[in-house]
């Protein structure tokens, strides 16, 4: 035991029995919440799908050959095939589009072979693979915003309001109340027929519903935190309002925070979607996965992939969301640590 | 008797008539007010510089109210704090803030009074920070000195909370309370979440700590025992009252009022044969609730010496021998009907 004692402690205290130091190494929080999270496998998982599905959805239309809103009617509702030989007129006027093992064996110096639908084609013959990326963009990017803005918004009113306390936080606590006896999906209706529909329209909505939820939860967490003993040790030392909230209850109050930003990132993209789908959301042409389903139901036993391939990019993200959140939650609570 | 025969010690800290009553809430939207619990009941008394004053009584008894009113985490309903002079209560908070530089506290519970997410280095630097005393590598070097004193290792300034033990726990505690040099602690019963091994560890810290640095402890605790050891002088409470204040020894080889009987009867004696024959005082009934005191002596529903006077007017503390100060209209009757032997008057 390699000790170091002070010459200021007297034989008196020296005598006493030592609680017995086993050498521990120093780790950081920041390690130990990232080395649990790595050990949640689902998490990682979940987190790896999100990135595809970012790297999908972003990088994924520099890679395709049609615009999303590209109609091209020779082609309407043509099956996922990886290679195709289209549709043609003219000489060969009347030849049918051919797809993946017919195409291959039907390529002639007039028909070549091309890059085909992955995922198949719409009703008006548009690229579902590429719509199904412009969709994305609209959905994560609805996802990201709507939670990292309401999520602050809500804390930020949340902690005044937990801190404070008083008339602020009553008044507060009963919209909070109003919006929690509201149906959710009704007031979004009413709320985008009354606004002009569109990405930013949605995002504002959305803020606006969500960050009561970003709130409840920074109230919560500021009235217990402002009770514990460790914020009264700080008070007897003289820290002021400012400190207790940045350097006590922001550090304490960041594991559920972040579950939180998931949370509602999946809740967001969520009511894109119904909304969407209703057709209240994001209006054709422009994509989203939500309307992109929309669309398919009445094709659903004639061509089945335009329900499978939205709905699939859609229950993905959110089940890697809810993953990730579950991960974090878990890696941020010290009693998961196995050592 | 040492504080009696030294010269008239100066006093640090002077509380006057100070309650403390919290409000009880009730009512939905609009919300009144509809009782308050007494928690500290107009209660004086003073501390003289370097000593330690300590400070008894049951749980909920208003001890640990009296100690957060003193450092002002708790506003006081009415009546004064004097520290060095200056009456705290009508202090603005930045002037508070200023006076808390040489006040500080250690905490009961010594696993809630640290911040789970703080490193230890980091909850010892932070009255350092809050009142820029000294700055980074000077502020290490603090940091790890503070540890050094308190009997930790310096290179565990890095690690957070949770990987010490109780005992360990309580010394960074107070590490925390020594880190800017006050001259007043309030021990907040710095023992009572320890085991008796580790009490014994902190009780040494605190005492070498307080010869040391010439510090002033108002020692709030219900181990009896422990109180006597660390103590000079003893105060108890009694439902936000204070009804007794003596020195040390005399408190414990003479107490006056019967409730400071009833409770040092209950101390046990570590000796078969004289608890076999020794007599107990047990009280009936339970502690009054402090929303709602006895009238007259609080004491008087359980006090076996009752008598009609007592529940009609309060009997105020009064220096009854030298030093020797208690708040009960029959002191000397009961003294004698027990047998106990008073000092004769000179």
């Amino acid at each position: 035991m390699a000790q170091e004692m002070a010459p200021e402690i007297t034989a008196r205290t020296r005598a006493l029995p030592r609680v017995e130091e086993r050498a521990v190494k120093i780790v950081s929080m920041k390690r130990m919440v990232f080395t649990r999270f790595i050990r949640h496998r689902l998490a990682v998982v979940g987190l790896t799908v999100v990135g595809l599905m970012c790297a999908f959805a972003y990088l994924g239309p520099f890679f395709m050959p049609y615009q999303p809103d590209q109609v091209n009617l020779r082609d309407r509702f043509s099956k996922p095939s990886l290679v195709m030989v289209p549709a043609v007129g003219g000489a060969l006027a009347g030849q049918p589009a051919l797809y993946n093992l017919d195409a291959a064996f039907a390529v002639s110096a007039e028909r070549p072979l091309q890059f085909g639908h992955p995922l198949g084609t719409d009703d008006l013959g548009r690229d579902t693979m590429t719509r199904a990326m412009f969709g994305g963009r609209v959905s994560l990017g609805i996802g990201f915003l709507v939670s990292l803005i309401s999520v602050s918004m809500g804390i930020t009113a949340g902690t005044i309001s937990g801190y404070l306390g008083g008339w602020w936080d009553n008044v507060l606590m009963r919209l909070n109340d109003v919006e929690n006896s509201m149906p959710e999906l009704p007031i979004l209706m009413v709320l985008s027929k009354i606004f002009p529909p569109g990405f930013w329209t949605m995002c504002l909505i959305l803020v606006a519903l969500s960050a009561f939820r970003g709130m409840r939860l920074a109230r919560a967490m500021t009235l217990s935190l402002k009770n514990q003993l460790f914020s009264e040790a700080a008070r007897a030392v003289g820290a002021n309002w400012s400190r207790l909230i940045f350097r006590h209850f922001v550090p304490n109050a960041l594991s559920p925070l972040f579950v939180t930003v998931t949370l509602a990132a999946g809740g967001a993209i969520r009511a894109e979607t119904s909304l969407s789908y209703l057709g209240l959301g994001i209006q054709p042409p422009m994509p989203s996965w939500g309307n992109m389903l929309s669309n398919a139901q009445q094709y659903f036993f004639s061509a089945p992939w335009l329900v499978f391939f939205p709905g699939i990019c859609i229950f993905l993200t959110l089940f890697s969301f809810n993953l990730v959140g579950d991960g974090l939650r878990d890696a941020f609570d010290p009693r998961m640590t196995r050592r | 008797m040492a504080a009696t025969t030294e010269p008239a010690q100066e006093t640090l800290v002077a509380v006057q008539n100070l309650k403390m009553y919290f409000p009880i809430r009730s009512g939905f939207l609009i919300e009144r007010t509809t009782d308050h619990v007494h928690a500290v009941d107009d209660i004086t008394f003073q501390i003289k510089r370097g000593e330690t004053l300590g400070l008894v009584g049951e749980s909920g008894c208003g001890k640990s109210t009296t100690g957060r009113a003193i450092l002002q985490l708790h506003k006081p309903t009415a009546g004064h704090v004097y520290f060095r002079g200056v009456d705290l209560a009508r202090l603005r908070t930045s002037d508070l803030n200023r006076q808390r530089r040489d006040m500080q506290m250690i905490f009961q519970d010594p696993f809630a009074s640290l911040d789970p997410r703080m490193t230890v280095g980091g909850i010892v630097a932070e009255p350092l920070e809050v009142h820029n005393v000294v700055r980074g590598k000077e502020k290490d070097e603090r940091v790890r000195e503070m540890l050094r004193i308190v009997g930790l290792n310096p290179y565990f300034a890095n690690r957070y909370p949770h990987e010490f033990s109780g005992g360990q726990r309580q010394r960074i505690g107070v590490a925390r309370a020594l880190a800017l040099d006050p001259e007043f602690i309030v021990c907040d019963e710095p023992i009572s979440a320890l085991d008796v091994s580790i009490q014994a560890q902190i009780i040494n810290l605190l005492e070498e700590l307080q010869e040391q640095y010439n510090l002033t402890y108002l020692f709030i605790a219900h181990d009896l025992a422990v109180v006597r050891h660390i103590s000079d002088r003893v105060a108890v409470m009694y439902v936000g009252k204070l009804v007794e204040i003596a020195d040390r020894n005399e408190l414990y080889e003479l107490p006056l009022h019967p409730y400071t009987k009833a409770l040092l009867s209950a101390v046990p004696v570590p000796d078969p044969s004289v608890e076999k024959v020794r007599s107990r005082i047990i009280l009936q009934g339970d502690v009054p609730s402090p929303v709602n005191p006895p009238s007259g002596c609080r004491f008087h529903p359980r006090c076996p010496f009752a008598r009609a006077e007592c529940s009609q007017a309060e009997p105020p503390l009064e220096e009854v021998l030298p030093n020797h100060w208690v708040a009960c209209f029959f002191w000397k009757e009961i003294a004698e009907r027990t047998e106990v032997p008073l000092p004769s008057p000179n």
